[in-house]
């Protein structure tokens, strides 16, 4: 009965989105949505149209989403048990101790750079938080076995450098308010936007980039922490 | 800064003081005080723009460029007179509802200010944004918050309400983003005002997939009736005070993205988009409108626990609204801004009470409830009063937005969707008579407890503004009615 | 021709996730069939901006074509906060199957009256 009805269902939404597609037929008649490429690097002087788009034009759906992971990550953060620690019963081989205690600091300053120069090479304050976050991660998994909880940070700095990260990318907005004329203003506010392709370009794009990648990196480490200790 | 960067604060703040609150909390202070401060200054804030249009002569809408981009680059923040009737409401739910909720002395197993502080900047985004998927990212904030608002208590009926509510809340996203993803591949924009401009160049079938896709993802939100049964369960095993600030503030905020894609895109007040004319939209509201009311009554006649009464009472409400949006006229519309605004503020008003009766008596059904209010002046008298306005009774505010929502839609001829609205309150008569029979006569009335608790004191507070409300909307309905239809007229692009 | 066949997969997709959703009752599953349908709109979304023989959205030399960068940025977007969500209904999963000893959502309670 209820497969039936599903498959009814699912049926219908796959007939009317294929008629819609045959009566849209390409989109080429389409209206094609505005081009930022060409303008970003005038506009901006960043030469990462992604990274502009999300750390300038859009910049408050970025605020948003980081928002976003900031709750999901103290949510979880409080739903874990806080005496659970040792993820895997099984003893790792030295070769993996060592060989992970020569990886990390790599793994981290790849993170670091991805975020640092996200204006100006493919990157930004998302995928470079990402590996900070694996950095930690992979720490935690490795380095808690045997019910010892030696994580790489305890859960309460985390909490802090997630919450000045968030502290930190608000204010940004607010310099743009007050003296450029609209929030999250980055051109507007005078700060010289650099040579484009140099590192110290962009205007405020490369410090949103490492308020988001701190957020990111940590909102993300403890999201998956937490989950682990479920 | 200027004026017209105004709505920012509305989302800056709350997102400001989510830091604060941490390192306050750090300090050993009290975040209580704090919190409930701070929320209290982000909703007057939230009356000033209603207050310079009306006192001072502040033109709105008040148009906020972040960034300085237009809306064809970045996103448009839009403070019109909609944001601003329904912003006052919304703001003063969330902080009477983090006040009341608040989980004295137990240790709670989630943060509780700084999910009220992002509900506030999420609901205050969703109604001043002017950019589709701003607003769905808004959206996805505003769903983790009252979820886990919901989960707080750390029960397991409390996470099991709130898996349930998530869960739905995700489908109506996900419909709501393959929407504004079609629309984007139509017009290539994402501003609604764009889109709008750029509806006649683009392909038809797209708009109307891509509008209906939004609608029906909308729909799941509001729980009308095919998409519904989250609701009472999400509700259920919520902490009374969450229920309340969900019903009052995420609903009114959906409700104004709602107003404003029908507005945009469907064709209300007008042949100028003629989506409504072209495609069988207004017969399929008018069909889940009649359903919903029908069902959502009928099942609140049966519910043996408050909370679940009320949430099956709004699906009702909620109903009737959709059968007079379906109208597709600007006066329906206004009618339906006014009632929407009603409606969040009593049937928090009566959450915030279930609240303080669940805490005492620790059930919320019906007849554990029995003389809870025989020796209570004056929670008696505010229940009374903001039960009679639900079901849309004078003297009350609830009786004029019902009245005008029913004479709006006999005007436009739908003589059978009046008298469903009508047969809806004459259900809703026997449900709540009868619980308010149940909590002043039946049992012994107990010993009163004392009112040291400060939440108690809150609760009264709230009753008292909630009832205020509905007595001096009364008097005031006409400006009140006035004051929508001059924010359906800006939402058409007419003068004010 | 690769357009339509991407956007009929992306369709297809959410058909078997709609599919998934209703007939399915364990949580976990349900979380899964979400993230079919997320992923569906991702596809579609990652399209919009896709051009053959494009370069990747960084301006080095200005008379290059690049793919469209606002599709890009979207989907970066949509992908966090279904992640995000995604791990907060595992854990809220997690708990109730820990509370009340079931991972499947019909043998929860039947609130009635």
């Amino acid at each position: 009965m209820r497969r039936t009805l599903a498959l009814l269902i699912s049926g219908s939404i796959v007939a009317l989105g294929v008629t819609t597609l045959m009566l849209t037929g390409t989109l080429s008649d389409a209206i094609r949505p505005v081009d930022y490429t060409l303008r970003t690097v005038r506009d901006t002087g960043a030469i990462n149209a992604v990274t502009a788009i999300l750390f300038d034009y859009r910049a408050l759906d970025t605020l948003g989403e980081a928002t976003v992971i900031f709750a999901a990550s103290s949510v979880l953060a409080f739903l874990a048990p806080r005496s659970s620690a040792s993820m895997l019963s099984v003893r790792l081989s030295m070769l993996i101790l060592y060989g992970i205690a020569f990886l990390l600091p790599f793994i981290m300053v790849f993170g670091f750079g991805t975020i640092v120069f996200g204006h100006v090479s493919p990157g930004g304050g998302f995928t470079g938080g990402v590996m900070l976050s694996s950095s930690v991660v992979i720490f935690a998994v490795v380095y808690s076995v045997g019910g010892q909880q030696s994580y790489v940070l305890p859960i309460l700095v985390k909490k802090y450098v997630e919450n000045a990260a968030m502290f930190v990318f608000v204010s940004l907005g607010f310099i743009g308010l007050f003296s450029g004329g609209a929030y999250l203003a980055n051109a507007l506010t005078g700060i010289p936007l650099g040579e484009p392709g140099s590192l110290l370009s962009g205007g405020l794009i490369p410090l949103l980039n490492i308020a988001t990648g701190f957020k990111v990196g940590m909102g993300l480490a403890l999201i998956i922490i937490s989950l682990f200790a479920e | 800064m200027t004026t017209s960067q105004f709505p920012v604060l509305l989302i800056a703040i709350p997102l400001m003081l989510v830091p604060v609150a941490f390192f306050v909390s750090q300090a050993k202070l009290s975040v209580r005080g704090f919190a409930i401060a701070s929320l209290g200054l982000v909703a007057m804030l939230a009356y000033a723009p209603l207050v310079a249009a009306l006192g001072f002569g502040l033109v709105l809408p008040l148009e906020a460029r972040m960034g300085g981009w237009g809306p064809e680059l970045g996103i448009v923040l839009m403070l019109d007179p909609l944001a601003a009737l329904l912003l006052p409401i919304t703001n003063t739910i969330i902080v009477l509802g983090a006040a009341i909720g608040f989980p004295a002395g137990e240790r709670t197993p989630i943060p509780y200010f700084p999910l009220w502080f992002l509900l506030a900047a999420g609901s205050n985004g969703l109604i001043v944004t002017s950019d589709l998927f701003n607003a769905y990212v808004f959206l996805e904030i505003i769903a983790i918050c009252s979820h886990a608002l919901v989960a707080y208590r750390g029960d397991g009926y409390a996470f099991e309400s709130a898996f349930k509510y998530l869960i739905a809340g995700l489908i109506g996203s996900a419909f709501i983003l393959w929407g504004i993803i079609a629309l984007f591949a139509a017009t290539g924009a994402l501003s609604l005002s764009v889109i709008v401009d750029r509806l006649p160049g683009a392909p038809p079938a797209l708009v109307a997939a891509g509008f209906s896709l939004i609608v029906a993802g909308i729909c799941v939100k509001l729980a009308i009736v095919p998409f519904h049964s989250w609701k009472p369960d999400g509700l259920t095993g919520a902490p009374p005070s969450s229920a309340g600030a969900i019903s009052g503030v995420v609903l009114s905020a959906v409700l104004v993205l709602m107003l404003r894609v029908l507005v945009g895109l469907g064709g209300i007040g007008g042949p100028a988009q003629t989506l409504s004319a072209v495609s069988p939209f207004p017969v399929i509201l008018t069909f889940l409108g009649a359903v919903s009311v029908v069902v959502g009554h009928s099942m609140a006649l049966v519910q043996g626990r408050l909370t679940r009464m009320l949430a099956y009472s709004s699906i009702g409400h909620f109903g009737a609204m959709l059968l007079a949006l379906a109208l597709v006229t600007p006066a329906a519309t206004a009618a339906v801004v006014f009632h929407g605004a009603n409606h969040a503020v009593l049937k928090s008003g009566l959450f915030f009470l279930c609240a303080a009766a669940a805490t005492e008596r620790g059930t919320d059904r019906i007849t554990g409830l029995s003389g809870y209010l025989a020796r209570r002046p004056l929670e008696l008298a505010a229940c009374a009063i903001l039960m009679l306005a639900l079901v849309g009774l004078p003297p009350t505010v609830g009786f004029a937005s019902k009245w005008a929502m029913i004479v709006e839609v006999v005007r436009a001829g739908g003589i059978v969707r009046a008298l469903l609205i009508g047969g809806g309150s004459v259900i809703a008569v026997v449900y709540y008579l009868r619980a308010l029979h149940t909590m002043i006569w039946d049992g012994a009335p107990r010993q009163l407890p004392d009112l040291g608790d400060p939440r108690a004191r809150v609760t009264r507070l709230a009753l008292v503004v909630g009832a205020g409300y509905t007595l001096v909307g009364f008097v005031g309905a006409g400006f009140i009615f006035a004051v929508a239809s001059s924010a359906v007229s800006v939402l058409l692009g007419g003068p004010q | 021709m690769l357009a339509p066949t991407i956007l009929t997969g992306a369709i297809v997709l959410t058909g078997c996730a709609f599919y998934g959703l209703i007939t399915h009752r364990h949580m976990i599953r349900l979380v899964i069939c979400l993230n079919i349908l997320d992923s569906a709109v991702l596809l579609v979304i990652v399209l919009l901006g896709y051009e053959p023989d494009a370069a990747a959205p960084i301006v080095r030399q200005a008379d290059l074509q690049y793919v469209l960068g606002l599709p890009h940025a979207l989907s970066l977007t949509a992908i966090v906060i279904s992640a995000c969500t995604t791990a907060l209904m595992l854990g809220y999963a997690v708990r109730v199957h820990r509370l009340r000893g079931t991972v499947y959502v019909d043998r929860l309670t039947r609130w009635r009256g």
